[in-house]
């Protein structure tokens, strides 16, 4: 089954900040860590979350 | 195709469809498929599934494509997708398999493996690469846009090589989506070497007829792109 949803971008703002609220990280912060590969556990899965939410709002 | 509900549910919905059912089928699991979209760009993404051995769940499977539309604004174009396994001891990938159709620094498809190896960050120091003990900071390349492997490819690695689970008859479902995939992506090979494709048609004893303004030119760029 596909669910289709069609995102605000206010929806995800709100999820890119309870991401980087839940590590205590800007986003900077936390794409330095990616770009040296020093991310653990659950930081894989958000940053690649981080980076959907970037591609839908075009900041990519 | 310009209204955009008709677009999602003749575009967006089967190929979220194409990519539930065949892991569906190969896994055994039913698999929700969720389509995030804002102003013409979609992100597609089954829910992450447990893969297991011997029945117990050892590692997770995450697939993402990002996609938008095409110059014409009929068909979806992959910009970029991700097959990643992780295992679930300390939530981390073990492979990546990208697609990244504006990667400039990296090849267009690539794998990256999470591992190491001592003499792999000995080569890396010497070299003076930046981050020499990571081995996923490699970028292995596998064939560009057209060559690149397709989700089949990585599941029956899974399956076969790796020895995760999977439903009985998995190589026929992962054998027809292969074929269907190649077959896609032959017609768009034809389309960056038309010349090539019509000679060849040619030696199979077909009449190729070129165009009367002339034979469209090679894309050059996609041909020679790493």
């Amino acid at each position: 089954m596909t669910r289709v949803t069609n995102v605000t971008e206010a929806q995800l703002l709100a999820r890119r900040d309870e991401l980087l609220a839940k590590h205590g990280l800007s986003l900077d912060e936390f794409a330095e860590r990616a770009r040296m590969y020093a991310l653990v556990g659950d930081e894989w899965a958000d940053w690649d979350e981080l980076q959907s939410i970037a591609y839908l709002l075009r900041d990519d | 195709m310009t209204d955009p509900d008709d677009a999602l549910h003749a575009e967006v919905v089967p190929f979220g469809d194409e990519i539930g059912d065949l892991l569906r089928n190969v896994f055994g699991e039913p698999v929700t498929v969720d389509v995030q979209w804002l102003r013409g760009r979609f992100v597609v993404k089954p829910a992450s599934l447990a893969m297991t051995i011997g029945g117990e769940a050892l590692a997770s499977l995450d697939i993402e494509f990002r996609c938008t539309w095409d110059s014409a604004h009929t068909y979806l174009a992959v910009d970029k997708s991700t097959v990643k396994v992780g295992a679930l001891l300390d939530r981390a990938p073990i492979f990546r398999f990208e697609y990244d159709r504006e990667a400039h620094s990296k090849p267009t498809a690539h794998i990256q493996v999470h591992g190491h190896r001592g003499a792999l960050s000995h080569l890396l120091s010497r070299a003076r690469h930046e981050t020499p003990h990571s081995m996923e900071a490699l970028h292995l390349p596998v064939g560009g846009a057209r060559f690149r492997p397709c989700v089949e490819d990585v599941l029956q690695f899974l399956i076969q090589d790796c020895g995760f689970d999977a439903r009985s008859d998995w190589k026929n479902h992962i054998a027809a989506g292969r074929e269907r995939w190649r077959r896609y992506q032959v017609r768009a090979a034809v389309r960056d070497a038309p010349t090539d494709a019509a000679d060849i048609l040619r030696a199979l004893g077909y009449t190729v007829t070129e165009p009367s303004g002339g034979a469209p030119p090679d894309s050059i760029a996609k041909l020679q792109a790493w």
